[in-house]
């Protein structure tokens, strides 16, 4: 049976996501992804739900390597169906879509 | 009442026999140099630095003017003189020229802790509130007794970090009413890829300015919301981006310089850095945080955006670019937009 699971950027994690990486500052997209997306991912009849607005705003760096660094440093099968992203920005779904496309691209030219 | 001869014992910490007989030959007034010698000592040498009438980066002469003053004052620093900067031609202050001052005087400060400087005060009375305002008169240990009460001056708002911590940013966008919920997302993004270039780019390799490379990699971020328009900009002092282009983009940025019909030259690399979105090590994912910047003017009509590093800049506004040379370098890079403000929502 699948279950959802959802994650709030803006509450759970941080209300001013920014940068990459963990070693740049404490909101980074690698945290992000790798405190809960990967987690959350790891229970393969999982649904994640991801919930984008109550943060103040996304750089392209953090949602870049938050789910584009799931393609890139993972191995988890239809991302695009497992992750769920919630928005009233559809310009900010379809963003990250395009990260985790480009990725997959990326990753089967090796 | 304050005679003459009161004031001049009450400046002479020590006495001065000759500077006293000078003085009063001339009725009893002091020079600029002889009331700073009298002030802190003639154990120091002073050396003043001269501010410009604007501190503005726009226009080739106050661009150059601005570039030149900053040079002299960090030579100035780098000397063993107690510095005087001399603010008292100064009139007029502009946020992306007085952020990018304001950075470079927080950077000396850090790298020479114990060197003295001071303000001579300008006569222009919104300059030495703004300056209060900001801080840089109590970063150089000077009280000014200037009240900061403007409106057009306490609307001024900074804030400063170290790493990619955007929580101060945040916070001081979202203070503004005047910008809607997705304007506030869109110039967070802006500010949040800024903030990420400085810490990511700017600082990877020596300024070549002669002082020391403190070890902290800062970036400072101004806001001014006006009657029509809202300011935000970003400033690191790191390498400048015609410097860390190469190292990010490798061989692409001669080739597209070439396809967009560009010579070589800062502005150009800043424009082509607008355009690039791979790097030298094939990682496609990098390189995307200029064309956000650029992301905040093409969805919010009206506004421009300015970047401003080493001796090049570039105006985006309306799906253009503008690209500017200049005569000499700000040895940095400035990031700033600019937002109209709507009436009706204030």
């Amino acid at each position: 049976m699948t279950t959802v699971s959802t994650v709030n950027i803006g509450k759970d994690f941080n209300r001013f996501p920014s940068g990459r990486y963990k070693a740049q500052g404490p909101a980074s997209g690698e945290q992000f992804r790798e405190e809960f997306l990967v987690p959350m991912l790891k229970r393969e009849d999982q649904l994640v739900e991801v919930q984008l607005d109550d943060a103040i705003g996304y750089g392209s760096s953090f949602l870049e390597e938050a789910f584009g660094g799931l393609v890139r440093h993972h191995s988890f099968g239809d991302l695009e169906n497992r992750i769920v992203l919630i928005s009233d920005d559809l310009s900010l779904v379809a963003e990250i879509k395009s990260y985790i496309g480009e990725a997959k691209k990326k990753k089967r030219k090796g | 009442m304050k005679t003459a001869e009161w004031k001049l014992k009450r400046l002479c910490r020590r006495k001065d026999a000759k500077r006293v007989k000078r003085a009063r030959g001339r009725g009893g007034h002091w020079t600029l140099g002889e009331r700073l010698s009298a002030r802190w000592g003639e154990r120091q040498n002073i050396e003043r630095v001269e501010a410009p009438e604007e501190i503005y980066l726009f226009g080739k002469r106050t661009h150059s003017q601005l570039a030149r003053f900053l040079r002299t004052l960090r030579d100035s620093f780098r000397r063993k003189t107690c510095t005087v900067i001399d603010m008292t031609r100064t009139n007029r202050l502009m946020p992306g020229g007085t952020l990018l001052m304001y950075s470079e005087l927080c950077r000396l400060s850090l790298i020479f802790p114990q060197h003295p400087f001071r303000f001579v005060r300008s006569k222009t009375d919104v300059v030495n509130q703004i300056f209060e305002h900001l801080g840089l008169f109590e970063l150089a240990g000077f009280r000014s007794g200037v009240v900061p009460e403007r409106e057009d001056v306490v609307s001024w708002k900074k804030c400063s970090s170290i790493v990619n911590d955007c929580q101060p940013a945040g916070e001081l966008i979202e203070t503004y009413e005047s910008l809607s919920r997705d304007e506030v997302r869109q110039v967070f993004k802006g500010v949040s890829e800024a903030a990420t270039n400085a810490v990511d780019h700017a600082y990877i390799g020596s300024r070549d300015d002669g002082l020391p490379e403190p070890l902290e990699k800062r970036w400072w971020m101004f806001s001014r919301e006006s009657e029509s328009t809202l300011f935000v900009g970003v400033c690191d002092l790191g390498v400048g981006i015609p410097r860390s282009l190469p190292h990010t983009f490798g061989e692409r940025v001669q080739a597209l310089l070439a396809q967009l019909s560009l010579r070589i030259n800062d502005g150009s690399m800043i424009r082509a850095a607008m355009e690039l979105k791979r790097t030298s090590t094939g990682k496609s994912e990098r390189g995307k945080g200029l064309a956000d910047m650029r992301t905040v003017v093409d969805k919010i009509p009206g506004s421009q955006l300015y970047i401003f590093s080493n001796s090049g800049a570039i105006r985006y506004s309306q799906g253009k670019f503008t690209v500017l040379n200049f005569d000499n370098s700000i040895s940095g890079t400035m990031v700033g937009w600019t937002i109209p403000i709507d009436e009706a929502s204030l």
